[in-house]
């Protein structure tokens, strides 16, 4: 069937990206150092995408990762700097941090729910919100070299892989965990699915939408201190170009907007991809915006996609432009 | 003869009011606030965004959206940079600007129609496009970091002047955008293509078996929108007087909230939703650009200024749905009163 | 007035169908100029279809159509738009940002020059209001129509089409009687003018006040024809046992005795303004209470106000000799079933299988702590399947690819599963196959037999 050649084109993309380099640049690819790289920069957008996989499930993406990490980093060094630098005031900070952006989030979920508006503009409205704040916090790059443990999120290593990964690797458990195997998941994807069945089930809508989005927030703010760590420093422009590929990344995972349908695998997945896809064009020497160009174009293609398999799935011309007649079920 | 304000017109009031409650408060916090010379300013800074917001108003009510305009600008300026240098006569190239802002907006609308795709994710995406596509056109050293180079037209940059009326400049892309702005709102309220316009933003199905041909007028609002983004970019270089691919940020931004301030609902026709207008939007882009120059002038730093943007537009969109909610329930309180009195009636008749 | 009137539309030999199952058997079908002519049948007759083949919706497999004694190819609502016939739906599609006139000439603007001649078309659509005697502004919002208004605004964009056959779908499921009563007036109007009017609608009584002929289907064929003018005019009983196939009285499965166990519910004096006024009922244990009533509207809204979706302005609601709770979560815990009539939009998440769908209304007994337990959910999904005799019998197959009838299986298993002590059900067999409509039905009188209260809305 169709969606069986979709899943598998989606594997056979990654293996050839990985032979091209091979091929092409295996020098350059395949070093540790490199390697290391497309694993970190996979630990921050798959943070980042299980996040945003939650309220991509309910109304849609949160499109204010970026200036979240932003918020999550100053918040962090902020208090360590500014506490001794110790392990404690590490771990204290790290919590606020992760604090901040579950509160960031809620706030959005709220107004989105409470006031029926739609997601994409409220969280874009608040990133710059959340750019702004950074800004102002951050008036001066903030660097931060203690404690130990800090720099160890950001630099250190285990078993000679970046520690990142591991965060990376509890942070997709624990995803997995919370959309598949508990009632708030099953929840979010009946929320987004089917509103008005699920409320005539006696599922309350506000809890989800709320919790959702500080989820996503929750996780922005965590990618920004792993951000931090790794330059040692808080700057408001850490998280610039992270929103367009975290958003790739869930739409390439099959997230489809606002209508229940998304997996945490599909997220991992599509952060790898994008992760990979970034490595590769910077190998070959592709600018960075010419990158987010061939974000921008994939995104599109990724979507037209998945329409084309919703269409078929009902039956549909994947053109709208012609319409199967409507089933015999569907009339009275 | 009773006065009926539709809707519409009376939601106007509300950037009026919030114009003149904000032009009071800064002129008390900032002496050279309320001059001539910054009114001009000000005035001067809400010509560009107005002009994207006219274009914006085309796709918004509709239903749809365009995020892509910002970087379109940045293209189209940048294009025609690059044509200055092949020599192109000046007024060939205006009219090309133009032109490829119309070419940009069709390839948006198609894109949207043809794979279905939600404008909000399509023309986020297509904004990094267009910017990717800034940048490979952009100047560029060696080592490929791109630089600014001063547009050698004087033509060009004289379209950056103003008129002096009193102790008023007035500046050419103003005058351009209010232009823009009559020629938009006439087309709203007099023309078939407005009305289907309204049509397919209250309710898209309806309008479709109306035979309205929903895949046309699409397309032909994202052309609109283009086209006036490339008026936009004409002025946005004559200021700046070079290209770079940094031009044009955030201005999808503020013509959204442009939008909604001027009465546009952000979440779809409801019932009791304002139409996008382009006056509106003009008094709506006016109101943002008074608060941000007054912040500027009460020397609180910039970063304030994106805090505002966010949030006006958050805070805007709150007290629209609410203003949404109440009428709704007090049509809702209406409606159930008359039916009580018909059913009374029934009751009384046997 | 008894002259042979001419014909406007005939309908010959059609049939279609859909996957091998023949939902149009051969069926001749006409109607008179200046008539109201009924189309009457159960859910599945295949009235819905026929319509749908006239209007250009569906095409037909096999049969002809004549208009005015030509036979026409009908393939496109535009097809059928320029042969003179109209379809006023049951779902309003109104902009309500617009006025009556923006609506009713949307794509049919008047322009001179690309420019709106606004001045004309208001005119133009007043002038039709005013032949009518409807009662509108041309320049009025439509969003502060009422429900009637907006659907005098559906009829007059049929009319604007200079429709010479207007088909009306169940127009009036949501007005109130005073509001049928203009409507009558209103197509006695049409009909007196020459236009005529195809009339589909489930409320008998409506249907031979109004209709000079019916024309009933059943099982996709023809089965009578009844016309006023005949000797002793259309006979109720001879068109009901046409539409059922038996007479009245069916067989039933059980004898449930009414009145017998305890009060689960006992509603006194409830209104919610506009909608209903001052009901009042009791349902016992092992009772299946049946509400019906020319007021459509205010049945399920009765319901819907039961249950705490809707709110309610008086009265009160007793459960179990306890205030009715206002929460839905609350209702569903303490025993309460609502299955509304709309299962595609409130019934069930299409893209997720059955057994996610049977544990939507009870988390609490597939999971502790919050963790879902596979091994309880699959056991939950696996009764419910065996319970309603689901077919095909996966708990992990999607929801949206079953049938009507199963889906519907679905929506009503799932409180099968949840005993419920009081059931409120609305309209459940809409839509569904002759077949799985018996089950269902049997599986509700199961839950009754079982001590379940039970309020159903057919």
């Amino acid at each position: 069937m169709q969606k069986k050649i979709y899943k598998f084109a989606k594997v056979f993309i990654i293996v050839a990206m990985l032979i091209w380099m091979a091929v092409t640049s295996f020098g350059s690819f395949y070093t540790v150092s490199n390697l290391s790289s497309i694993l970190m920069s996979a630990a921050l957008l798959g943070i980042m995408a299980c996040g945003m996989m939650f309220p991509l499930l309910v109304s849609g993406p949160d499109l204010s990762v970026s200036g979240a990490m932003a918020v999550g980093g100053m918040v962090a060094v902020k208090y360590i700097t500014s506490h001794g630098g110790t392990t404690s005031s590490f771990v204290t900070g790290l919590l606020l941090a992760l604090l901040a952006g579950a509160l960031i989030g809620a706030v959005m979920g709220a107004a989105i729910h409470y006031f029926n508006l739609p997601s994409f503009i409220v969280t874009l409205a608040m990133q710059y919100v959340l750019y702004g704040a950074a800004q102002i916090g951050l008036k001066s790059k903030v660097v931060c070299s203690s404690p130990e443990l800090f720099c160890k999120l950001g630099n250190g290593r285990l078993f000679g892989f970046p520690i990142p990964v591991y965060v990376f690797l509890v942070f997709v458990v624990l995803t997995v965990f919370l959309m598949h195997k508990t009632v708030f998941g099953r929840k979010s994807f009946m929320f987004g699915g089917n509103r008005k069945a699920s409320v005539l089930c006696g599922i309350k809508g506000a809890p989800v939408a709320i919790l959702v989005f500080a989820y996503s927030g929750m996780a922005a703010a965590l990618a920004g201190v792993i951000m931090a760590a790794m330059n040692q420093q808080a700057s408001a422009t850490a998280g610039t170009g992270y929103d367009t590929n975290v958003l790739l990344a869930c739409v390439l995972g099959g997230g489809s907007m606002g209508e229940g349908i998304g997996s945490a695998g599909g997220a991992v997945y599509g952060a790898i991809f994008v992760a990979l896809l970034n490595n590769c064009l910077r190998i070959a020497s592709v600018p960075s915006l010419y990158q987010e160009m061939i974000v921008g174009v994939l995104i599109i293609a990724a979507m037209a996609f998945e329409n084309y398999f919703k269409a078929k799935a009902s039956g549909m011309h994947w053109s709208r432009r012609k319409k199967k007649v409507e089933d015999t079920r569907d009339f009275a | 003869m009773k006065m009926h304000m539709s809707l519409t017109v009376k939601k106007l009031f509300i950037p009026i009011g919030l114009s003149i409650a904000a032009f009071i408060f800064f002129s008390t916090q900032s002496e050279n606030f309320a001059t001539a010379s910054n009114i001009s300013t000000i005035l001067r800074e809400t010509a560009t965004p107005l002009m994207i917001s006219c274009g914006m108003c085309f796709v918004m009510a509709a239903g749809y959206i365009d995020l892509s305009v910002g970087a379109m600008a940045a293209l189209i300026s940048m294009l025609a940079s690059r044509m200055i240098d092949l020599g192109l006569a000046v007024p060939l190239i205006l009219v090309l600007m133009v032109v490829l802002g119309a070419v940009f907006g069709f390839i948006n609308g198609f894109l949207i129609r043809t794979f279905d795709l939600h404008p909000f994710v399509g023309t986020l995406a297509m904004m990094s496009v267009y910017r990717g596509l800034t940048w490979i056109f952009s100047y560029r050293n060696a080592n490929g970091s791109a630089y600014a180079v001063k547009i050698t037209d004087l033509t060009i940059r004289e379209l950056n002047g103003a008129m002096n009326i009193g102790s008023f400049k007035i500046y050419y892309s103003l005058v351009t955008a209010l232009i823009c702005m009559a020629i938009c709102q006439v087309v709203f309220m007099m023309t078939k293509f407005g009305s289907n316009i309204y049509a397919m933003g209250a309710n898209l199905k309806a309008a479709e078996l109306t035979g309205i041909k929903v895949g046309r007028v699409e397309g032909m609002a994202y052309m609109c929108c283009g086209a006036l983004t490339g008026v936009c970019a004409i002025f946005l270089l004559a200021r700046s007087q070079c290209a770079t691919t940094t031009m044009g940020v955030g201005l999808e931004f503020d013509a959204i909230s442009a939008l909604v301030i001027g009465g546009a609902s952000a979440m779809g026709a409801s019932e009791t939703a304002g139409k996008a207008n382009p006056v509106g939007a003009a008094l709506g882009a006016f109101f943002l650009y008074l608060v941000y120059n007054g912040i500027f002038k009460m020397g609180i730093p910039t970063a304030y200024q994106q805090i505002t943007q966010g949030g006006v537009l958050i805070l805007m969109m709150m007290v629209d749905s609410i203003v949404t909610m109440i009428r709704l329930h007090n049509q809702e309180m209406k409606y159930g009163l008359e039916q009580e009195k018909i059913m009374q009636e029934e009751l009384n008749n046997g | 007035m008894a002259e042979n009137k001419e014909i406007l539309l005939r309908c010959s030999k059609i049939v279609k169908e859909f996957s091998g199952n023949r939902v149009l058997d051969q069926v001749d079908f006409d109607i008179r100029k200046g008539e109201v002519h009924s189309l009457c049948g159960e859910n599945g007759a295949g009235k819905s279809t026929l319509i749908k083949i006239i209007s250009g919706i569906y095409p037909k497999d096999d049969g002809v159509i004549y208009i005015n004694g030509n036979p026409v190819d009908i393939h496109s609502r535009q097809d059928s738009t320029a042969n003179g016939i109209a379809v006023v739906y049951q779902e309003l599609s109104v902009m309500t940002t617009l006025t009556v006139a923006e609506n009713i000439m949307a794509g049919k603007e008047l322009t001179k020059f690309g420019f709106l001649q606004k001045k004309q078309m208001n005119r133009r659509v007043q002038d039709l209001i005013d032949k009518y005697d409807l009662g509108l502004k041309a320049t009025q919002r439509v969003a502060e129509l009422s429900t009637a208004g907006r659907q005098v605004v559906e009829i007059l964009k049929a009319l604007i089409t200079d429709a010479s056959l207007i088909i009306m779908d169940e127009p009036t499921a949501s007005l109130s009687y005073k509001e049928s009563e203009a409507l009558f007036k209103i197509i006695r109007s049409l009909r007196d003018n020459g236009v005529s009017i195809l009339y589909i609608s489930h409320r008998l009584d409506e249907v031979y006040m109004l209709s000079d002929r019916i024309t009933v289907l059943r099982d996709g064929k023809l089965v009578g024809v009844f016309d006023k003018e005949a000797e002793g005019g259309i006979k109720p009983d001879e068109v009901i046992q046409a539409m059922v196939g038996k007479s009245l009285s069916t067989e039933r499965q059980k004898e449930l005795t009414p009145g017998s166990g305890k009060v689960v519910l006992d509603v006194r004096h409830l209104s919610h303004r506009g909608y209903f006024n001052d009901i009042s009922l009791q349902v016992h244990e092992g009772e299946i209470l049946g509400i019906g009533g020319l007021v459509g509207a205010g049945r399920t809204e009765l319901l819907r106000s039961i249950f705490g979706v809707d709110p309610v302005t008086a009265g009160e609601v007793t459960y179990l000799d306890q205030p009715i709770s206002r929460s839905i979560r609350q209702n569903i815990k303490s025993g309460i079933g609502f299955i509304s009539e709309d299962r595609r939009s409130e019934g069930f998440v299409p893209q997720l299988s059955v057994e996610q769908n049977a544990e939507m209304i009870n988390f609490g007994a597939v999971s502790s702590f919050g963790v879902l337990s596979k091994a309880k959910e699959r056991a939950r999904a696996k009764k419910m399947i065996e319970e309603v005799n689901l077919h095909p019998a996966d708990p992990k197959y999607k929801v949206a690819n079953f049938s009507g009838g199963n889906q519907q299986k679905i929506v009503v298993g799932k409180w099968l599963i949840h005993n419920c002590k009081l059931l409120l059900i609305d309209e459940p067999t809409v839509g569904v196959d002759v077949g799985a409509k018996s089950e269902i039905y049997k599986i509700i009188e199961d839950m009754a037999a079982n001590g379940a209260a039970v309020i159903i809305r057919q």
